[in-house]
């Protein structure tokens, strides 16, 4: 392919080590377990080909295009491939600096005149403004919540008044979950019941804890119910993710370096994750201080502290829950737990000894159900197909309740669910709620 | 196609099927071409002119109506999980993805059959029967992601193809589109056939005699109960004695899978298994049917793995640990990565009885050429699958690979044997197949594939060393990658 | 060597060259080659028919006991065959109307019996083979051992083809153990519909018999099942079917497994009717309303329906509940209608026979 007259490649993805490449061996055992391939059944869309198309660009054989740009901004980084891959190939670890240095240099293609390495209106207002900032996003959701409150929000969407609002600003209005009262936030530290077990601090998140502040709540008293001390740092920060997933890396590292310092204290015995996402790139820190400023950040003490909470519990083992919840509940499994992290069992088990609760597990357990990050609003399309294919597994073990230990998927679920029948009530929840509600002898919301 | 030019794809063909699959289902730019350059097998190369996702038999019979008028040659490509180059487009042309036919049409539990469309991933057909008493027996490691309609192309076997038998025990009856453009169907589910048994034939066809768009495979009931074993011997001899002893004994295991020591270190560093990390040889062995029956079935075995010198068998005691037992075999080629950067695998075939000479002869030829051999295969069947372990990078050891591998191919042709036993010729070994077979016997396979495929429009150069292609000196010949198999 | 004196009209090759002189010159003559034994015998005749008779060639030419598979000659018995096979505690696992006929010639016919539930066709069994096509050319496929897909299946193309495509010289067969002991037990039901009541559980049964035949005549049905393997795993197998039945009466026999098969006595002038496995009690209920009663495989659908009364004629039968049914009718009568003719098929016999020296034709094949 590379004649005289192709014209200089832009240097792309030379710093990912050569022999991730390797790793491959093109077997093609990862593709059946890929969200985007399954859809499309194009080779381009699979991990494989994924990764040929890196290498092909590394290689120098293939030209950045747009097209290649846009097969690899379709893969939703579930790393559900990982998985699947018996080679041990570290996908995330190709395609996340790839990815990076895409975002950085834009380079100039045949089709596609140089553009500034700047991101656009949307990202820069909101992924990078708005969204990692607690703070910020607490008040921008006040007006949400009233509207809600009042109804009004359904009443724009049913006379099509949302629709006038950009398409991505409108996608982020449909994922609104039910927000509820706005809930207190989290003090500083709140003690253990009954004989001590253990001392633990609580991650908060920037979306998380202004969307999901009654699951922080449930964390922490069903932590306190099983011996543990709960710290809650308030210098702790956004975990990151947005930044570095879009290629903003000095922000990510400022980010990961003040979580590290609020997290130091050497007396905790485990840094609680409620959300998965957050928990894999929490985990992830040494990686990616390798990757984007060696040596800069000593991360080593705290990541290996940082514990998803079903992980958590699991290994800690619970006192038995009491009160009945009899429902059927559908697992969910979120992609950041189940093949970031590799916690698949534990939620499950916790779940279990709920009384009264039958677990389902669900058909294709390892796609991903669309949500990715931001993925729902870059990718409406390949997003909304995952979501109904997801949707359309649930419901098919006819739960009364659906739970998820991520909470970008509880939103993507609820949007999809409303999207599949507007009329439909089925709560999704966290497992640790429902943990919660059986420690206080609480039902099902109706 | 007797033309030695490439094909030659023209804007109006281009356009052509663009009107039966819609552009959003046909890829003809070269960046997104490349990644089907090759499937699992990566020592050859050729880029198709263009990619269509068929979602139909009709959509298929239209496709291949207008590459009869257009002369383009075209091939089938289901998962491209194959393992010899069987999805290499050798001259360009179009490639036919069946991907996208994926639905399991209708399950029959009473009469125990299934259709299914091609492009069904072998693992979602045995998914989707989960709970109800019956499965799908075929079961290639690659099943997670090979498609039933590769399966076909290829008479795919497995680990418990031993007892069950490879895929054409298994599939009654095909629809396939041929190199006409019509849809035509062989086989069905009822008892009898009044015809030749084309769907016999048709299995393990390669591709070579048009496109699979529908498959009838039979369903089997579960066994009852089963019991795994591992048996671990201090010597490869004692161990392929033993695999000769249980066969000779007239028990047919549901798998018996041999591993020696270079793989069970790599995937006990993988999994953690607790296998011995100083035994020569290990052999996984199962055992299934009646639950009155498996325990004596068992015993015996266990019994004549010890008098064959096994230091130990154990019975796996729990369904978690037969699951991990199973995934260590199933996944063995992944843990390569661990021993070596690049390696490749062999299919021979040898009598059972062969495999004590089969295994010595193996190892001198990796001592002789200085290659590092390891070997996890399906020994019941005396299904071998020696894996070279080599650097991509080293030239020199790449061309000591090639020439050991084809010593050890060559002596499994010698003891009686076979080249392939699943993985099938596809463009890999071609240059065998003369010396499998007589030139009358190639004559008639030719004549065969002309039966089907007249004008050798589908699938050129596979196969067989006759069947002309178009333009085969375009084929690209690199240094083998590393290749998983098996 | 030359071959034995024969009756007039017969050949009696000891040799593949024979073989091939036999087809060359009968293509020379414009005469035709008869595989001798190969179902069905009376193609009419039109032009001289040389008959091919192979017990000359009947030698053992390799049984690698161990291996499990054992290489012959075209013309051995089977019953010779399964004596030599039985002496290492081995069997080929089919049932055939006539153990005196060359395997050759079963290969072609592709008989099948009652064990054909759990044991499979001779197709699962031919792993390798030798044959003469009608240009005379010597061709081989398979192999001999268990596992290969090297080359087209032509093994299992030549499995059932009735000599149409060419003379089988020499079989490689994959083998099973024999099985230490066996049980016959027929299960008897007031009627079809117990009958079919029956079958629907038994589909899902825990036993895992070889045989599942029934028979149905006017006022009385049976299931005729059979189980292979150690005693105590037989024993439990009938205490299972048993409770599954749920049968009026139940005869158990031992170790007669092997003299049911060969009695089963297919009437070959018959036609069989194929349809799917549930449908075969209302198969046969069917046929019985036709004047005909029906035994058969119920576990693989097959019916051989023959006459009780004046009013029944088993072949219109046959095809009337073959065609209400769905399903098929094979008939061994060289003109009868429901023998297949595919474009297919009539290009596989001009490229195996160009000269049209195999007498036997399809139906509607040119010669
Ligand atoms: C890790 C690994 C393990 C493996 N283990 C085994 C094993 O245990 N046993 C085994 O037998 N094989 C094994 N294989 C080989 C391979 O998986 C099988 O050959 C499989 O059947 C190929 O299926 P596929 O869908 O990937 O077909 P592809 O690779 O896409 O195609 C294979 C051949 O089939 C043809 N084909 C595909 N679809 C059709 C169709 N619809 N109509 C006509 N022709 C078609 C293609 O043209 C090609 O010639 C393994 C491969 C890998 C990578
Ligand atoms: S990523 Fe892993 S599973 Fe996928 S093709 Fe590469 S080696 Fe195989
Ligand atoms: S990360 Fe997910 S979407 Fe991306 S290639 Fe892997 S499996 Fe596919």
């Amino acid at each position: 392919m590379s004649d005289e007259n192709t014209p200089q490649l832009p240097v792309i993805g030379q710093s990912i080590p050569y022999e991730r490449f390797l790793d491959c061996v093109h077997c093609g055992l990862c593709t059946s377990a890929c969200p985007t391939y399954v859809e499309t059944g194009d080779e381009n869309d699979s991990p494989r080909g994924r990764i040929y198309l890196m290498r092909s660009v590394v290689d120098g054989r293939l030209e950045l295009t747009d097209k290649v740009r846009g097969h690899l901004d379709l893969c939703l980084d579930c790393r559900s491939c990982e998985t699947a891959c018996p080679s041990g190939v570290q996908y995330g670890r190709l395609l996340e600096p790839f990815r990076v240095e895409m975002q950085a240099e834009s380079p100039a293609t045949p089709e596609r005149p140089a553009t500034p390495a700047k991101p656009d209106w949307f990202h820069r207002w909101f992924l990078y403004g708005l969204f990692p900032n607690r703070k910020w996003m607490n008040l921008a959701l006040k007006p949400a919540r009233w509207m809600q409150t009042l109804r009004l929000d359904r009443l724009a969407q049913n006379i099509g008044l949302t629709r006038l609002l950009p398409e991505r600003l409108r996608r982020m209005q449909e994922q609104l979950p039910w927000l509820g009262a706005a809930q207190p936030a989290l003090p500083e530290f709140l003690s253990a019941k009954g004989e001590r077990r253990a001392r633990v601090a609580l991650f908060l998140g920037c979306v998380a804890d202004a969307m999901f502040r009654p699951v922080h709540w449930a964390t922490a008293r069903v932590l306190q119910e099983n011996g543990c001390d709960v710290v809650i740092p308030q210098s702790q920060q956004c975990c990151g993710a947005i930044h570095y997933h879009s290629g903003a890396s000095e922000p990510a590292v400022e980010l990961i370096r003040q979580n590290v310092s609020a997290f130091e204290d050497e007396s905790l015995d485990a840094i609680i994750v409620n959300v998965a996402g957050c928990g894999s790139m929490l985990k992830d820190y040494t990686h990616i201080i390798d990757e984007l400023a060696p040596g800069s950040v000593d991360t080593t003490s705290v990541v290996s502290r940082f514990k998803d909470v079903s992980e958590f519990l699991a290994e800690l083992g619970i006192r038995s829950p009491t009160g009945n919840i009899s429902a059927v509940a559908a697992y969910q499994d979120a992609c950041h737990l189940q093949h970031a992290q590799q916690i698949k069992t534990q939620p499950i088990s916790l779940l279990q000894q709920i009384p009264g609760l039958t677990v389902k597990q669900i058909g294709e357990p390892e796609l991903c159900c669309g949500a990715a990050g931001s993925y729902n609003l870059t990718q409406p399309e390949m997003s909304d197909r995952l979501g109904q294919r997801k949707v359309r597994n649930l419901l098919d073990v006819s739960p009364d309740v659906i739970v998820s230990g991520n909470a970008g998927c509880s939103l993507q679920l609820q949007a999809q669910l409303r999207k599949e029948n507007p009329d439909r009530t089925i709560p999704v929840l966290h497992p640790i709620e429902l943990l919660d509600m059986s420690y206080r002898g609480e039902g099902l919301p109706s | 196609m007797s033309t030695t030019e490439p094909c030659v794809v023209t804007p109006e063909f281009l356009r052509e099927l663009a009107q039966i699959v819609g552009t959003e289902r046909l890829l003809d730019s070269k960046d997104e071409l490349l990644v089907y350059e090759c499937d699992g097998y990566v020592v050859e190369k050729s880029v198709p002119d263009v990619v269509v996702f068929v979602e139909s038999a009709a959509e298929v019979s239209a496709v291949v109506k207008a590459c009869v008028k257009y002369s383009v040659p075209f091939v089938p490509r289901g998962a491209g999980t194959s393992l010899a180059g069987g999805c290499l487009p050798v001259g360009g042309g179009v490639m036919i993805s069946l991907t996208r036919m994926r639905q399991i049409v209708e399950i029959n539990l009473r009469d125990r059959f299934a259709i299914v469309e091609p492009g069904v991933v072998n693992l979602n057909l045995s998914r989707a029967l989960a709970g109800s008493g019956f499965h799908y027996a075929p079961d290639p490691s690659s099943q997670g992601a090979c498609t039933i309609g590769g399966n076909v192309a290829t008479n795919s076997g497995g680990p418990h193809t031993l007892k069950y038998g490879v895929t054409v025990n298994h599939v009654i009856g095909v629809e396939f589109v041929n190199t006409e453009g019509d849809i035509v169907r062989l086989g069905g589910p009822c008892g009898r056939q009044n015809d030749f048994d084309m769907t016999g034939l048709f299995v393990g066809s390669e591709g070579t005699f048009g496109v699979v768009t529908k498959v009838w495979v039979r369903i089997t009931r579960n066994p009852a109960a089963y019991r795994t074993m591992l048996a671990i011997f201090d010597s490869v001899d004692d161990c392929s004695q033993a695999i000769s002893n249980i066969i000779g004994a007239g028990i047919v295991p549901a798998a018996l899978e041999m591993m020696d020591k270079g793989i069970v270190g790599a995937l006990e560093e993988a999994f953690q298994f607790g296998f011995p990390l100083d035994a020569e040889a290990v052999l996984l062995i199962e055992v299934d049917g009646l639950e009155v029956a498996v325990d004596d079935e068992a015993q015996t075995i266990t019994q004549l793995c010890t008098d064959t010198g096994a230091r130990e068998v154990r019975l796996s005691q729990t369904d978690d640990e037969r699951a991990l037992l199973w995934k260590c075999r199933k996944q063995a080629f992944g843990a390569i990565g661990r021993l070596s950067p690049s390696y490749c695998t062999q299919d021979g075939v040898v009598p059972r009885t062969q495999l004590p000479q089969i295994l010595k002869f193996i190892a001198e030829v990796s001592e002789r050429h200085d290659i590092a051999v390891v070997n996890v295969f399906h020994a019941g069947d005396g299904n071998l699958h020696p894996i070279l372990l080599f650097d991509e990078r080293n030239a020199e050891q790449v061309q000591r690979v090639m020439k050991a591998s084809d010593e050890i191919l060559e002596k499994c042709i010698e003891l009686g044997g076979s080249v392939t036993g699943e993985h099938g010729i596809g463009v890999e070994k071609i240059s065998f197949m003369n010396r499998l077979f007589t030139e009358t016997d190639l004559e008639v396979m030719e004549d065969v594939r002309k039966t089907f495929n007249p004008s050798g429009i589908c699938s050129p150069g596979k196969l067989l060393p006759t069947a002309g292609a178009c333009g085969m000196e375009h084929i690209e010949r690199s240094h083998p990658g590393r290749k998983a198999a098996m | 060597m030359s071959s034995t004196a024969a009756p007039e009209g017969w050949l009696r090759p000891n040799s593949v060259d024979e073989v091939v002189r036999a087809i060359k010159s009968a293509a020379e003559n414009s005469t035709a080659i008869q595989l001798r034994g190969v179902v069905p015998a009376d193609v009419p005749v039109q032009r001289r028919v040389t008959s091919l008779l192979m017990d000359d060639y009947k030698a053992v030419v390799d049984y690698p006991a161990r291996d499990m598979t054992i290489t012959v000659q075209a013309g051995l018995h089977v019953c010779e065959l399964n004596r030599i096979l039985a002496e290492e505690g081995q069997q080929l696992p089919i049932d055939c109307f006539n153990p005196a006929m060359g395997i050759g010639a079963v290969i072609a016919s592709d008989e099948s019996g009652p064990r054909r539930f759990g044991y499979g066709t001779l197709r699962d069994y031919v792993i390798g083979i030798e044959a003469v096509d009608g240009q005379g050319r010597i061709f081989h496929a398979g192999g001999r051992v268990v596992k290969n897909v090297a080359g087209y299946d032509l093994c299992r193309l030549l499995t059932g083809s009735r000599g149409a495509l060419a003379a089988i010289t020499q079989v490689t067969f994959r083998l099973k153990p024999r099985p230490v002991s066996s049980r016959l037990s027929v299960f008897t039901f007031a009627d079809a519909n117990k009958l079919q009541q029956a079958l629907e559980r038994l589909n899902t049964t825990e036993a895992t018999p070889v045989i599942l035949d029934f028979a149905v005549s006017e006022g009385t049905a049976e299931l005729r099942i059979g189980v292979e393997g150690a005693d105590a795993s037989c024993d439990w197998q009938i205490e299972q079917l048993t409770a599954d039945c749920q049968a009026e009466e139940v005869a158990t026999e031992q170790n007669s497994i092997a003299q049911y098969c060969s009695s089963f006595g297919y009437r070959w002038s018959c036609p069989a009717v194929s349809v799917l496995p549930s449908q075969v009690a209302t198969a046969a209920r069917m046929l019985l309303k036709r004047g005909c009663v029906s035994v058969g495989h119920a576990g693989t659908g097959i019916l051989y329906p023959s006459r009780i009364s004046e009013v029944g004629e088993p072949r219109d039968a046959a095809i009337e509940v073959a065609a209400e049914l769905g399903g098929s009718v094979t008939s061994w009568d060289h003109d009868h209608p429901a023998c297949s003719n595919t474009p297919l098929t009539q290009r596989l016999l001009n490229t195996f026979d160009p000269h049209s020296v195999f007498h036997w034709k399809p139906s509607g094949a040119e010669s």
